[in-house]
């Protein structure tokens, strides 16, 4: 059997840092975790830091794992930009402070833990903020919809309908090519209760309040009426028929349906 | 009718698959109503979908709730799973809509309990794209209202920072989890008949233990007429250059229709013994249920028992050793 196969319900947490970097990610990283440490460590404002913020901000738009934006109503710089400046100033002036909070954040240890481990940390942070200065330029231009499939970014999908208001033919349709739907023969099923398990399933003393009454008016009205009037209606206890309904009938028909799926499909 | 937009949201188009899901699901409903609230939530969710997948969070678009054709049939869900962090639930906003309509009476508060947030995703009388509108955690479910007004949600750039700390707190918690272990569906039999992932990496005992050991295992099922099913899996915990491997196996016994007891045992697959300090633990959110060390050298399995465990209960496994530890979840 596999690593892979397991890793599906499994997950492996290596405390340790891997020693298979390559070399030119590894001499960034290093580059990279010294000029964090120059800028976290500095005096905020300072020449120092400064200096070192200044290199930093230089190496991360060439550092493995940057996020690259490609659409020509988009000037890539200008969210870069923004992104950069964004972690780099605080209150106005030059600072460390999201850097410091993102070393907390993470709960990173600066002077212990391996430097390679700095990079990748912050780049899955300052992509989320570079993609968050993208969408507002779209949303500036014009609410001009971002397409974000990933697995087929050229190709964009078309409604099969137009508009909200056809959507109600379109279901009807869709639901005629089928003999009865799962969710009718399902529905017929509850209403049914062939067995009674559902009418015999009530509070003590409150026969009226039993799950296939709440079902019909919780999940098949459309709108549902409120659980309030419900216990109004029935001369029940609200707290009682609340409980009773989401601990009891809840679990009950979520187990009902679930096996009334595996027998359709066996 | 007019649109309530708030000032952050963000116009998203959808995929072709997003459209003819869609329109698949609504057609299995009992009715055109139900179908179009099914319609519009499969739209949500995609949405959702590809924004977080984009912003390089991990989803499972499969694994949600309103992924389940029977239970979809019966309540309103349309969340989004998060493996790891929770789910998200994806409330489609129709035109002139100013408040996003919760439903807090169709799911049992056990489930409620993963929801992290809701998002709002607006439609527009043109299907051409959806916006997303914005956010609002969920800390404790017991406390939601029925709706939510638009202009009270927080931005998708806070959203990103909030699940960002929930993804790194849930991994320095070793607190990942991809998804649990349905054992329950083990006992309705449908592990040999369901293509479920998760499921094909729980084998037959000897399929990796071999016969011999698996002899060990009759202790789990005997004295009793009660229904069980054993299963196994392959662990590789790899330590620089030193790979453990492991069988977890996993015994559900059925005691009644409400009880059942979980028998789980460890046992080394590339050694004779378990290594020395393997740690072997079964918690849930009141505590340890149960664990074990290997103290002493020679030690070739070691067991958990987990008794009287209630459907719908979870709890979780974690095996660790020299600082390297895998976590699995379990529904019973």
């Amino acid at each position: 059997m596999d690593t892979e196969s397991v890793c599906v319900s499994w997950v492996i947490l290596e405390k340790s840092t891997s020693s298979l970097v390559k070399m030119s990610t590894e001499n960034q990283d290093v580059q990279f975790y010294q000029l964090l440490v120059g800028v976290i460590k500095s005096a905020d404002g300072s020449r120092e830091q400064i200096n070192f913020m200044n290199n930093l901000l230089k190496l991360i738009p060439n550092l493995k794992g940057i996020y690259k934006h490609y659409d020509s109503c988009i000037d890539y710089q200008e969210p870069l930009n923004l992104a950069l400046t964004s972690i780099s100033i605080y209150n106005g002036n030059i600072s460390g402070y999201h850097f410091r909070k993102l070393i907390y954040s993470r709960q990173l240890d600066i002077d212990n833990d391996s430097p390679y481990i700095f990079r990748p940390k912050f780049i899955k942070w300052f992509n989320r903020i570079l993609k968050n200065k993208i969408t507002d330029i779209y949303r500036r231009q014009g609410n001009q919809p971002l397409f974000l499939d990933l697995d087929n970014p050229g190709v964009q999908g078309k409604p099969l309908i137009e508009t909200l208001s056809e959507i109600d033919k379109l279901v009807r349709e869709e639901q005629e090519k089928v003999n009865v739907p799962i969710g009718r023969q399902l529905w017929n099923y509850i209403e049914e209760d062939s067995e009674g398990i559902l009418r015999n399933c009530h509070p003590k003393n409150c026969s009226q309040a039993h799950c296939q009454e709440l079902a019909k008016r919780l999940l098949f009205k459309n709108p549902p009426d409120k659980l309030t009037h419900i216990a109004r209606d029935l001369n029940v206890n609200n707290q009682t028929l609340n409980s009773h309904w989401k601990r009891t009938c809840l679990p009950l028909l979520r187990s009902i349906a679930k096996q009334f799926g595996y027998r359709q499909d066996n | 009718m007019s649109s309530i937009d708030t000032f952050f949201s963000i116009p998203v188009k959808l995929n072709n698959q997003a459209y003819s899901d869609a329109k698949k699901f609504a057609g299995e409903q009992a009715t055109v109503e139900k179908g179009k609230q099914v319609y519009l939530n499969t739209l949500a969710v995609y949405a959702v979908d590809s924004y977080l997948k984009w912003m390089d969070f991990e989803t499972d678009i499969t694994q949600g709730d309103c992924w389940n054709p029977r239970i979809r049939a019966i309540s309103d869900v349309a969340d989004l799973v998060l493996p790891g962090i929770g789910k998200l639930e994806c409330r489609p906003v129709l035109p002139g809509e100013t408040t996003i309509h919760l439903p807090p009476d169709n799911l049992p508060p056990e489930l409620m309990s993963d929801r992290i947030g809701y998002i709002a995703v607006q439609f527009e009388e043109k299907l051409d794209k959806v916006n997303l509108l914005g956010f609002c955690p969920l800390d404790n479910s017991e406390d939601t209202g029925e709706e939510i007004k638009i202009s009270e949600l927080k931005s998708l750039e806070e959203m990103t920072e909030y699940l960002g700390d929930l993804e790194e707190k849930s991994l320095s918690q070793d607190r990942l989890y991809q998804m649990s272990v349905n054992l329950s569906q083990w006992l309705e039999g449908i592990i040999d008949n369901i293509d479920n992932h998760i499921d094909k990496a729980w084998k037959p005992v000897e399929e990796i233990l071999g016969i011999n050991k698996t002899q060990l295992m009759l202790t789990a099922r005997r004295g009793d007429n009660s229904s069980s099913v054993i299963r196994a899996t392959e662990i590789n915990l790899q330590r620089e250059d030193i790979v453990y491997s492991f069988a977890l196996v996993v015994a559900v016994i059925s005691k009644s229709s409400d009880k059942r007891d979980i028998c789980l045992q460890i046992h080394p697959l590339n050694q004779a013994y378990l290594p020395l300090n393997l740690k072997f633990v079964a918690s849930n959110e009141s505590g340890i249920l149960a664990q074990e060390e290997a103290k002493h050298r020679k030690r070739e399995w070691m067991q958990l028992n987990v008794k009287e465990g209630k459907p719908q209960e979870e709890f979780t496994v974690k095996i660790e050793i020299d600082g390297v530890i895998a976590i699995g979840k379990f529904l019973i």
